[in-house]
């Protein structure tokens, strides 16, 4: 230890010697011994054959020796090269640790930069594993599918549409890849009665609905279909949320008796925890099924009635997507023969489950995430840059040590060094904020994305943190300290800068880079102002209802206690009818209430209600298939509650009794659709095809159109039937809006009471303001923009702390040049101009290769896009203008002091 | 005479410290001091110098000798003084003892 002190340590040596040149170096010591000796005895007067013969006998044993020493020579240079390769790394990493802590504020700022980017990519990162690459907690989840009815022939929004019982007893006999399949739809419940009542969100499912999905239950035992048809007590599985919840986690509840909707069912088994399948924002909209289910009860494939099942199988291990098509293209062929006319059009559409339950988000997320890794790139310059500065400033160092016969690669291995103590610092700090971030990305995303309400800043992300950590250190360190290794050892030893070909270099590469800075962040700039263009354009696109004091709530009517009839066209609903009147009433006389109605589904539920119809005296579509619309049962005072225009005609009034004229109002669509040109007031209408027997019903009213489903929905036809007269499909769950000026928890309270006394075990739900569900409709759309606007705020800012260290250090580069146009009468306005226009042709050329990608960006998001182009004029000059005054803002400051030389510098050297 | 077993590394060391010598100084300084008494073999020499050199007791480098042949020199490190020292001592009491035993009592 203390000779490393002491000892000239060799700047250089060969890293390794040969067996060979070690054999060499021995034999040639050797040799020179002999002959020194040989020379010592002849000098003696000794006879040279006797002094060769004594030489010989003093030797010894060469080769052994040689071979001793050559061997452990080897092992000894291999140790000493490991060791000094270490110390000069500790050597480097000292140094460069001194390097970053004598410039701190570079450091602080390269720090800065690189959280920022990283930070961003980890988060994304982070949302991609929790959205795309987290396992769904199902045994074998690509086995299990989901079946769904498609109607080609129409436009139903949705393609996905429900299937019926007949289907489903189909393709349990006729579907081989099937090992299990089920039917299920929800099913609200009023648990309990009197003051105790609570409304669940159930599923009513067939017996192998927990087969298909592949989970076990934390107590108990699932239903099979051995329980489909009732023998005694009713089985009932419930959530881990509503046995902590309600039960406070009795492990005694198998068995336990519950009321449901005045039922009584056994508990006998309690779901795993965070088990809530299906969720509502995973499914399609037309099944309304609520965002998480408390339970679950076993029903069998039903017979008849309107097709309302979803459907879920699991294939068995051997069978692929493609057989279980065919053989579902079997069963629609069946379906056909069965009913020739009535259901003819459709067709069945099978989709992996993990498709179906992330759909559009896997494109969603990767746009971000592409975003953030150009912000991470703009992030990687822009430390590179300030290296490449750094090192600018370091290179009669760095000539000083090559001269003096450092290798280059020492030079190299001191910037990587010194970018990977800042890419470290940076990684910790990113790392940081990308879990901070993670938090909120969790809250705004959990009703939505369930998939991301369950994750948590994982494992994964820590890795590729420091897998990205580490490769952006080396990108950036490595990067610059070759552009500098390659300048001319004479050019930087003259060192003030002026040797013309190592000072051109240098700047031609910052110069490029800053310009794929400023191309990347007007892309993430134009990207952030088309998806909030976006955002804006469907918050305040024409909703054809208004927001203020609005609110909805549920009511779900137990089924046992409100019987639906089959009546002789429709399910008919008396004590429901009964109700809603009776309901209403009440509600209306309630103080602080200025209007309520009730309509079933209310614009954006969630749901869906649709119907095939024929026109009287319009001649079906070509190809036999029949025109089908939107399809909403309401009472009267619908539209003035939701403020919407009445176009034409009247709302319904009492005059629109059972007995009465049966009456429709359509939407603006619908009337232009059917009857362009003309008042649709009068005209006709009945459900289902023209030799239904059902009723024609009078249009009476024409109103204007309403978002249902989505804010970017194009709006469809729609018709509004009086619940008094045509009650379809069901009354089970009923919807009403009223506007009041009380606040949600008065009027919460109020409409208990109104409900509870027309029905005490009936609960009201799902109580929510009218912008609270603009606001959730528009999740997605707030998620996309508002993060893409940070990120390319953050892009911007980069792109700025870029382009000022460019202009600033190049403005330091030139004072000399300032100080002789000073001298030569060029006023403080003409130097400012000089600068800012260096600015702006950088930025101009970043601006115009920036919109190529941005209109790639744009193309790639055009799915996300509503009422607005992805080559969108005004938000692209935006983007420019915005680019444009960061590039002026960057270049003032270092302007000014240009302007300020003094000319005698003209003379400094 | 031949060397006792282990006495060639001392002897190398001691005659380093007159300053960095090739083999063949190191050699005949350790003949001429012991009036050609102790004769060293050269393989043996090597071998030993060699050893001191990984133990970081001497260093080797190449250089050119009094009569212009590329030789190579070795110079004794602070380690390598160490060495001698405590080697010297132990031999010196290791020399006392065998003298004390063959004293005539």
């Amino acid at each position: 230890m203390m000779s490393r002190d002491r000892e000239p340590r060799p700047v250089f040596r060969l890293p390794w010697r040969t067996t060979r040149a070690l054999e060499r170096d021995f034999d040639e010591e050797l040799a020179f011994h002999r002959d020194m000796r040989f020379r010592d005895l002849l000098g003696r007067g000794i006879a040279p054959d006797v002094a060769r013969a004594m030489v010989d006998a003093e030797t010894g044993d060469i080769e052994a020796a040689r071979r001793d020493v050559v061997t452990s020579d080897r092992r000894a240079d291999a140790a000493t090269e490991r060791r000094h390769v270490i110390d000069q790394l500790f050597q480097e990493a000292r140094h460069a640790a001194r390097r970053v802590r004598a410039q701190r504020g570079f450091a602080l700022m390269s720090v800065a930069t690189l959280a920022l980017g990283l930070g961003a990519c980890l988060l994304m990162f982070n949302v991609v594993a929790a959205v795309l690459l987290s396992p769904l907690p199902y045994r074998d989840e690509q086995r299990v599918i989901m079946v769904w009815q498609y109607v080609p022939s129409l436009d139903l929004g949705d393609r996905e549409q429900p299937l019926g019982g007949q289907e489903l007893r189909l393709m349990h006999t006729t579907v081989p890849s099937f090992q299990a399949v089920t039917g299920f739809r929800p099913r609200a419940l009023n648990l309990g009665s009197g003051a105790d009542v609570e409304r669940l969100d159930g599923i009513e499912a067939t017996g192998e609905f927990f087969d298909v999905l592949g989970v076990r239950p934390e107590l108990g035992r699932f239903f099979t279909r051995n329980d489909e048809v009732p023998r005694g007590d009713r089985p009932v599985v419930i959530s881990d949320g509503l046995w902590r919840r309600r039960f406070g986690a009795d492990p005694a509840i198998i068995g336990r008796a519950l009321t449901l909707d005045a039922n009584r069912f056994v508990v006998t088994a309690v779901a795993p925890p965070g088990f809530a399948f299906p969720r509502g924002p995973e499914m399609p909209a037309a099944f309304a099924f609520p965002p998480r289910a408390d339970a679950w009860i076993p029903i069998a494939p039903p017979r008849g009635g309107p097709d309302e099942l979803a459907v879920a199988a699991r294939l068995t291990p051997s069978a692929t997507l493609a057989e279980a098509r065919h053989e579902l293209d079997g069963v629609r062929d069946a379906m056909l023969r069965i009913y020739p006319q009535g259901k003819g059009f459709f067709g069945t559409l099978a989709v992996p489950l993990r498709t179906q339950l992330i759909g559009q988000s896997d494109r969603l997320v990767l746009s971000l995430l592409a975003a953030v890794g150009m912000l991470l790139v703009i992030a990687c310059v822009n430390a590179a840059q300030l290296q490449l500065a750094q090192l600018h400033r370091r290179r009669r160092e760095h000539a000083m040590r090559a001269a003096l016969g450092a290798p280059a690669w020492r030079s190299l291995l001191g910037s990587v060094l010194d970018v990977l103590i800042v890419s470290l610092l940076a990684g910790t700090a990113g790392t940081a904020l990308a879990a901070a971030g993670f938090r909120v990305v969790r809250e705004q995303l959990a009703d939505r994305f369930p998939l991301v309400a369950n994750a948590s800043f994982d494992s994964r992300t820590v890795i590729v943190a420091v897998l990205v950590t580490t490769a952006v250190g080396l990108v950036a360190g490595l990067a610059p300290g070759l552009v500098t290794a390659r300048e001319p050892l004479a050019d930087s030893l003259r060192g003030t800068g002026r040797g013309v070909a190592g000072r051109a270099g240098a700047e031609r590469v910052r110069r490029a880079l800053i310009v794929v800075e400023l191309t990347l962040a007007i892309a993430l700039v134009t990207m952030a102002g088309l998806l909030g263009k976006s955002l804006t354009r469907q918050v305040r696109s024409e909703l054809g209802f208004t927001a203020p004091h609005g609110i909805t709530f549920d009511v779900t009517l137990p089924i046992s206690r409100y019987p639906e009839r089959q009546g002789p066209t429709y399910m008919e609903h008396p004590l429901g009818a009964a109700f809603i009147t009776a309901a209403l009433e009440r509600i209306r006389a309630t103080p602080g209430v200025d209007a309520a109605a009730m309509g079933k589904p209310l614009p954006l539920s969630g749901s869906q209600e649709f119907s095939v119809f024929s026109a009287e005296g319009l001649p079906t579509p070509s190809g036999g298939t029949l025109r089908g619309a939107d399809y909403t049962f309401a009472s009267d005072g619908l539209f003035r509650a939701l403020g919407t225009a009445i176009l034409a005609g009247r709302d319904f009034t009492s005059v629109d009794r059972e007995d009465g004229l049966p009456v429709v109002i359509v939407n603006h669509s619908m009337a232009k659709w059917l009857w362009p040109g003309q008042s649709a007031i009068g005209k006709r209408i009945k459900l289902g095809g023209l030799t239904n027997g059902g009723a024609w019903m009078t249009v009476v009213g024409e109103v204007a159109d309403l978002k249902r489903y989505a804010l970017t929905d194009t709006t469809r036809p729609e018709m509004i039937v009086p619940y008094t007269q045509r009650p379809y499909p069901s009354f089970a769950t009923l919807q009403f809006v009223i506007r009041s000026r009380l606040t949600p928890a008065e009027l919460r309270s109020a409409m208990q009471r109104a409900i509870g006394q027309v029905d005490p075990t009936v609960a009201v739900s799902h109580m929510s303001t009218i912008d609270e569900l603009i606001d959730d409709a528009s999740t997605s759309a707030r998620f996309a923009a508002g993060w893409m606007s940070v990120f390319g705020a953050s892009a911007l800012l980069l792109a700025m702390i870029g382009l000022y260290g460019v202009i600033a250090y190049s403005v330091l580069e030139r004072r000399q040049e300032f100080g002789v146009r000073r001298a030569l009468g060029a006023s403080t306005g003409q130097i400012i101009g000089l600068v800012l226009r260096e600015a702006s042709v950088l930025c101009a050329v970043g601006a115009a290769i920036g919109l190529v990608v941005a209109f790639g960006g744009g193309e790639a998001m055009r799915s996300f896009l509503y009422g607005v182009s992805a080559y969108d004029a005004p938000t692209l000059l935006g983007a420019i203008l915005a680019l444009l005054a960061a590039a002026v803002a960057a270049g003032v400051a270092p302007a000014w002091r240009a302007a300020r030389v003094e000319p005698k510098t003209a003379l400094e050297g | 005479m031949d060397l006792l077993q282990g006495t060639l590394d001392l002897l190398v060391l001691r005659a380093l410290t007159w300053g960095p010598m090739h083999g063949y100084d190191a050699s005949r300084w350790i003949h001429d001091r012991t009036g050609g008494v102790l004769v060293v073999e050269y393989a043996p020499l090597y071998k030993a110098l060699h050893r001191l050199e990984r133990d970081g007791c001497v260093t080797g480098k190449w250089g050119v000798s009094e009569n212009g042949r590329r030789a190579r020199y070795y110079r004794l490190t602070q380690r390598g003084r160490a060495r001698l020292k405590s080697e010297d001592a132990d031999w010196r009491r290791y020399a006392g003892a065998v003298f004390r035993v063959l004293e005539p009592a």
